[in-house]
């Protein structure tokens, strides 16, 4: 099957693609991997809707890259950028292609993995919003959010680095003394909610196993452009 | 501004090129703000298969396939980030449905414009073992320097081995520094670093030569034909 990718922002959408190129040649064979399609409308025309809140127009983008990607002949889609799915309840019924919901994917692996309280990492308008919550709470899972400093530090890092492919020790250092405090009030893993937030931080330096929503997604469009399990 | 249409081949330098257009995009367009960009990819494994039976015409084929479904979801011109595939290009570009930017022509025109006269070439062993960048240099006067049959062997495996798998190691560094050194010592005054993998692990600070990068030379020229600046 055909794998459509909805870009957000570009980092976030390499990594995607990346991974799927290399996990595909765990099913497929050495250097194989399901046909891919990306369309990236530029990051500054979403950003602009989603300073002011306007979700239904961030819809409207990834619509358009729906459509586009419907159009060049993928059977299913992903979106490799968390934030974005806030849009996604506002063009279910209109989307040309079924999705592959990113927070989904990584509550399906936290119950697989046995995780029972889970924080939430990303930019501010993904951990103000229920696009993880819900599909925790769907699955009998807890979950807890950053606090309005870490939220905004950890946004400011996001925006104003990692989408620029900046990595600074700083960045590392605000996210793990985060994920040092989810810990202490009981998390037992973290969704690292925002495809930039890998680039720095992995389960080698994370003070709670993480749960990497970029790689998850990929592994999960994967298995179900292979027809294995879809998830 | 013009949709740029990415035909990918291999998913590391795909993945960089995109990655540079968007990310370095800014330096046209405005914070944030990159051309629309579509990439189009299909496995892998059969470009490799083609590849070492040298069936340029089976590839140009494939390519051409990609070509016809960015057209069809509206990209304006096309390019190739992988050097190997532009063997086929005088196979492919008289039947493409759209214009494409040639790797080679443009890495050539950069090294014109910086003064180089003898250049070393380094990708895999069907570009090593082609006329593909000599020719291009030539008609602009400058000479080109092949690695020796010894050289092109190492330098092919660790392309095919490690870097188009998404594995850098220093030994594979290490190696190529040593070619680019000798071709140095051989009158070289830059290095063509002809395979958009190798910039994973070279680049301007870590070779003894200055770099011609082709995937970041590929993918400026891309912006700037985006933007309608004429090449």
């Amino acid at each position: 099957m055909h794998i459509g990718i909805v870009a957000g922002s570009a980092e976030g959408a390499a990594l995607c693609y990346r991974t799927i190129a290399h996990e595909g040649a765990k099913h497929l064979g050495l250097y194989a991997h399901p046909e891919v399609t990306m369309n990236s409308i530029p990051l500054a025309d979403y950003q602009k809707h989603i300073d002011r809140d306007d979700w239904p127009a961030v819809g409207d983008l990834m619509l358009r890259s729906a459509q586009t990607l419907a159009q060049a002949g993928a059977a299913f889609l992903i979106c490799p950028d968390n934030t974005m799915h806030r849009a996604l309840p506002f063009i279910d019924s209109r989307s040309p292609l079924p999705w592959l919901h990113i927070a989904a994917v990584v509550a399906g692996e936290a119950t697989h993995r046995g995780f029972h309280r889970i924080g939430l990492l990303g930019t501010k308008w993904l951990v103000a919003s229920e696009v993880y919550p819900d599909q925790l709470t769907a699955r009998g899972l807890h979950y807890l959010r950053p606090n309005e400093n870490e939220r905004e530090a950890i946004n400011r890092f996001i925006m104003q680095e990692l989408v620029n492919g900046i990595f600074s020790p700083a960045a590392i250092a605000c996210h793990h003394q985060v994920i040092a405090r989810m810990k202490a009030e009981g998390c037992d893993a973290v969704v690292l909610g925002c495809t930039e937030i890998p680039l720095i931080m992995n389960d080698a330096n994370s003070p709670l196993p993480t749960l990497d929503s970029t790689r998850l997604l990929a592994r999960a469009a994967v298995l179900r452009a292979t027809n294995n399990v879809s998830s | 501004m013009h949709h740029i249409g990415i035909v990918g081949v291999s998913a590391e330098g795909a993945a960089l090129c995109y990655r540079t257009i968007c990310v370095e995009g800014a330096q046209y367009c405005g914070p944030d703000a990159h051309p629309e960009v579509s990439m189009h990819t299909f496995s892998f494994a059969g470009f490799r298969r083609l590849s070492e039976r040298e069936d340029w015409s089976a590839i140009a084929d494939i390519m051409l396939i990609s070509a016809n479904k960015l057209a069809s979801i509206g990209a304006s011109f096309l390019i190739c980030p992988a050097n190997t595939p532009h063997l086929a290009f005088p196979l492919l570009e008289p039947r493409s449905p759209l214009p494409w930017l040639h790797i080679v022509d443009v890495v050539a025109e950069e090294a014109s414009r910086r003064g180089f006269h003898r250049i070393g070439i380094l990708g895999t062993r069907y570009v090593m073992d082609s006329d593909l960048y000599p020719e291009r240099l030539s008609v602009r006067g400058l000479e080109a320097l092949s690695p020796n049959p010894e050289e092109r062997a190492a330098i092919n495996r660790f392309i095919y081995d490690e870097l188009v798998r998404g594995i850098c190691s220093p030994a594979a560094t290490a190696y190529h520094q040593q070619v680019i050194a000798r071709m140095k010592n051989d009158g070289c005054d830059a290095v063509v670093l002809g395979c958009t993998e190798i910039p994973l692990i070279i680049n301007d600070a870590n070779s003894p030569l200055p770099t011609l990068d082709s995937t970041r030379l590929l993918a400026h020229a891309a912006l700037r034909k985006a933007v309608g600046e004429t090449l």
